[in-house]
């Protein structure tokens, strides 16, 4: 195996451990609900097995290190030695994220465990007696399976040494790889020498090793400088006393390793809050804080538990007491620098001072070194790739086969001309020719097009797990459903998605699906139903989640909309019930009284709606009290080429997105009334608010104002309401590829982007979705 | 920038070998075959290790290694000699002249990779 290889290896590992991971959490889930299933018992097995075989070819050691453990637990499950617990399949499903972790991560040569893998480790190590040897190292197979033994080596180069080509320093590192090292060096007579030479060699080194490779790896770092320069090596058997020690230390150093992960965490968490997002931070702190206790009570450490206990409650309390002020963060700063001192008393113990002093000097991170941890620096990350069906890739191939064979056809063209033959017949086949190389220019697009599409599976897949896991932390009955998995959508969609999707469907388990005792006073079915699921609308896709819970209700939404001063009364009363749900997505409301550990801290569906939008999609909400609530969000199906409605204004181009257009119509000029100086609009039976997009857009039309008879109007479907949008005139439907904005440009908000028109010039393309908010708050600001 | 390693061999199959190996591991390798040729090229250019076969025609792989330590900028640089199980007496030969060390025919690839990471460390 050369390095060249292995680089390759990784590359293809890592996808291929992604969909295993995704397969592993299915069959775990699987597992839960038929724990004696032996079937799925072997397919866990053997993807855990599949995972660590291809992980140690592709060098991540850490990874198939730590995937070993976990394995062997299974293999237990397997022999029926051991029962598959929903503990042990909790664990499971943490060494899912955790391996998720360590691939986004490389093999890092740091030695130190991640919280989450100390804590995976913690939980399944009382089901592996054998564990706490083979964990201590991670170099290599057949290292872990010696015992340490300790050399005590003598190195006196030869004088020479340099001319050989050799440094004696590269060998004294090569020692250093093998175990725990300690170096001293001898100044032989380097200061007594009068006629010294800066070319020799004067320094000598004694070295105490302790490592747990064979003498031969020891012996083998000297082969070349054994015979001319002086190498001792002698090995010293630890005594029992020796190794009770070191296994001590060994415990002691994973231990005080993982905590101070947690702190540099903590601190991390508290720098977010101080920026500005303590929803996050103070998430990541509660995390930390809670791994801090876990690994604090699987070692033992009666007065760590303690201070983790403190701490967390102080998370918890400012948690709960919503905004965060000044006071509240250095209260926090204060209880994570005690549990950092805590028990730093006389009774305590050597290997917990240890601990202390090596917790203590801890560096807080600087903001400088808060941007440097991200996963993308990590070592061997690579751009995104994209894997495509080998079908599609062979069609690609035939188009850019066949057009090349078309375009052979025109330099042919240039010769008869040139000959002078008789144009007629000519200007038939030129155009024929012409039709055949767009036609595949079209193909060849289309199937390009294609590759970015990507099924929904993708990130559906992680939603059992999800479902699962707030279902048994509420200690509800929830069953997810999911429907459509095949869907395709543009890769970006897919690749953002997951976020806004998972916010969703946490708040449908959290606060749409009622309590068991609720569900069971109202008659409803004991198991809570979320449905998930895709399909496509005309060139669009829609991803529906609905649920059968408590459903929203309109009557309280408008109320607290009030209180919370979004809306004014005046605003509400106006309000359809659509309208009012749409509250939900107002930035800062919320309805929940009580703030749970899993949403409902009011900046949720702000932000879910923002992602939306993003990705230039929609969402309508549909709700019945005490029935349920159906979310549904509509993309472009594709983000690179969409349609468009091309109009003019004040002698100006620019496009419309298609998705947002419910109909464009003419209407009299009469039909427009003015109430406080808002112009509506009776169209086909409803009333729309008016705005004039040359004025939304501060377009000064050069030309006279004409007094039109008619305006064309186009009704605009925005998820904050329906409005008509006027403009001079509609020039036609055109299909244009958007380009995001740049610059200063891109802080505009009327706009989405630019577009690209077929003849090669660039218009605007306007944001209608939200125009018409823009409009009001500046209509509230005036 | 790759280090650069020059590999001379009078066989063409073992120099093969060693620029796959070497290049693939991320070495740059510049091959010569005798001794003479592989002096030429190195004080020509500049190498970060030689690695050389000891029986070559022209010049031997040992001469060779006299030579470059004569030059200044070979003084202390890595030079590695390939020999075969039957001239093992050629390595203290060869570690008198200033070999830093040394690889038996026939290696593994991974061997040879072993011992050059060793000494370019």
């Amino acid at each position: 195996m050369d390095f060249g290889d292995l680089e390759q290896l990784k590359a293809s590992f890592r996808p291929e451990a992604a969909d295993l991971l995704a397969d592993l959490g299915v069959s775990l889930l699987q597992l839960e609900q038929d724990p004696h299933n032996i079937e799925v018992v072997n397919s866990v097995f053997r993807a855990m097995h599949t995972l660590k075989g291809s992980g140690a070819t592709a060098g991540f050691r850490r990874l198939v290190n730590f995937v070993h453990h976990v394995e062997e637990v299974f293999n237990r499950i397997r022999n029926r030695q051991l029962e598959a617990t929903p503990e042990l399949i909790d664990a499971a499903l943490k060494a899912c994220d955790c391996c998720a972790m360590l691939l986004e991560l490389g093999d890092t040569d740091s030695d130190t465990p991640l919280p989450l893998e100390t804590e995976v480790l913690a939980a399944i190590g009382p089901f592996l007696p054998e564990m706490e040897a083979a964990v201590s190292k991670n170099r290599g197979a057949n290292a872990t399976a010696g015992r340490p033994a300790r050399y005590k080596i003598g190195f006196q180069p030869n004088r020479e040494i340099f001319f050989s080509g050799t440094d004696p320093a590269s060998l004294l590192l090569e020692l250093t790889d093998l175990g725990t090292i300690a170096i001293r060096c001898e100044m032989g007579d380097l200061l007594s020498t009068e006629d010294y030479d800066p070319e020799k060699c004067y320094l000598g080194w004694e070295v105490s090793l302790e490592t747990i490779q064979p003498d031969d790896a020891v012996r083998g770092i000297f082969q070349f400088v054994e015979e001319d320069c002086g190498v001792t090596i002698a090995r010293a058997e630890p005594t029992a006393a020796d190794r009770a020690k070191s296994k001590n230390k060994g415990k002691d150093d994973r231990f005080r390793g993982a905590a101070v992960q947690c702190f540099t965490a903590l601190g991390y968490a508290l720098e977010q809050c101080q920026s500005g997002d303590e929803k996050q931070g103070l998430g990541n702190a509660h995390r930390a804080a809670q791994t801090l206790l876990s690994v604090s009570k699987a070692h033992g450490h009666a007065q760590a538990v303690a201070a983790a206990e403190k701490l967390l409650d102080g998370i918890e309390a400012a948690r709960q007491g919503g905004i965060l002020d000044g006071g509240c963060l250095e209260k926090m700063q204060l209880l994570i620098g005690s549990a950092r001192t805590t028990a730093d008393s006389p009774t305590v113990d050597a290997p917990t001072v240890d601990l202390l002093t090596a917790v203590v000097s801890t560096p807080v991170p600087s903001k400088t070194e808060e941007a440097s941890p991200a996963p993308d620096a990590a070592p061997g990350s690579a751009a995104p790739s994209i894997r495509v069906d080998s079908v599609k890739l062979d069609v690609l191939m035939r188009l850019a086969g066949e057009l090349l064979v078309a375009r052979g056809a025109l330099p042919s063209f240039a010769d008869r001309i040139e000959r002078e033959e008789p144009p007629t017949n000519m200007a038939k086949e030129m155009r024929d020719a012409g039709a055949k190389v767009s036609r595949l220019a079209d193909d060849l697009q289309a199937t390009v097009m294609s590759i970015r599409m990507m099924p929904v599976r993708q990130v559906f897949q992680r939603f059992p797990r999800l479902v699962r896991d707030i279902a048994r932390t509420l200690d509800k009955n929830i069953e997810l459903h999911v429907t459509g998995e095949a869907t395709e959508l543009d890769k970006t969609v897919i690749d953002s998605i997951g976020d806004p999707l998972t916010h969703i469907i946490r708040n449908s388990a959290d606060h749409g699906i009622e309590s068991k005792a609720d569900r069971a006073q109202q008659g409803k079915p004991a198991i809570g139903r979320i449905d998930l699921s895709a399909f496509t609308r005309g060139s669009n896709v829609v991803i529906e989640i609905k649920d059968d819970g408590k459903g929203l209700d309109a009557a309280k939404l408008k109320r607290r909309a009030v209180e919370k001063g979004l809306l004014t009364e005046a605003q509400v009363a106006v309000m359809d019930e659509q309208e009012a749900f749409k509250i939900i997505m107002a930035p800062g409301f919320s309805t929940v009284d009580q703030v749970t550990d899993l949403s409902g801290r009011g900046v949720g569906m702000d932000v879910v709606r923002l992602a939306v939008e993003a990705m230039r999609g929609v969402i309508h909400i549909k709700s019945e009290l005490g029935k349920g609530t159906c979310l549904r969000i509509e993309f472009p199906a594709s983000l690179l080429v969409s349609k468009g409605i091309l109009v003019l204004i004040a002698g100006q181009r620019v496009v419309l997105p298609m998705e947002t257009i419910r109909i464009m119509v003419k209407i009299p000029q009469e039909t427009v009334k003015s109430i406080h100086g808002q112009q509506i609009a009776l169209v086909r039976g409803a009333v729309f608010p008016l705005i004039a997009l040359a004025d939304a857009l501060c377009f000064d039309s050069m030309e006279e104002k004409k007094e039109r008879s008619e305006l064309a109007v186009a009704i605009i479907d925005a998820a904050s309401g329906s409005y008509g949008l006027v403009v001079d005139q509609f020039l036609g439907e055109v299909e244009v590829v958007i380009k995001p904005l740049n610059g200063v440009l891109a802080k505009v908000p009327e706009y989405v982007g630019a577009a690209i028109m077929a003849n090669g010039n660039t218009v605007l393309v306007v944001n209608t979705e939200r125009l018409f908010s823009l409009q009001r708050d500046a209509a509230i600001v005036k | 920038m790759p280090k650069r390693i020059l590999a001379v061999d009078d066989s063409a199959t073992m120099r093969q070998l060693v620029k796959m190996t070497l290049t693939r591991a991320g070495f740059e390798v510049v091959e010569a075959e005798d001794g003479a040729k592989g002096l030429q090229k190195a004080t020509a250019e500049t190498f970060d290790m030689v690695l050389s076969d000891i029986n070559m025609p022209v010049m031997t792989g040992l001469e060779l290694l006299r030579n470059l330590r004569k030059l200044a900028q070979y003084k202390f640089t890595p030079i590695v000699l390939v020999t075969t199980e039957s001239q093992l007496e050629k390595k203290t030969e060869g570690k008198a002249a200033g070999a830093t060390g040394w690889i038996v025919k026939p290696f593994e690839p991974e061997q040879l990779l072993a011992v050059v990471t060793k000494v370019l460390r």
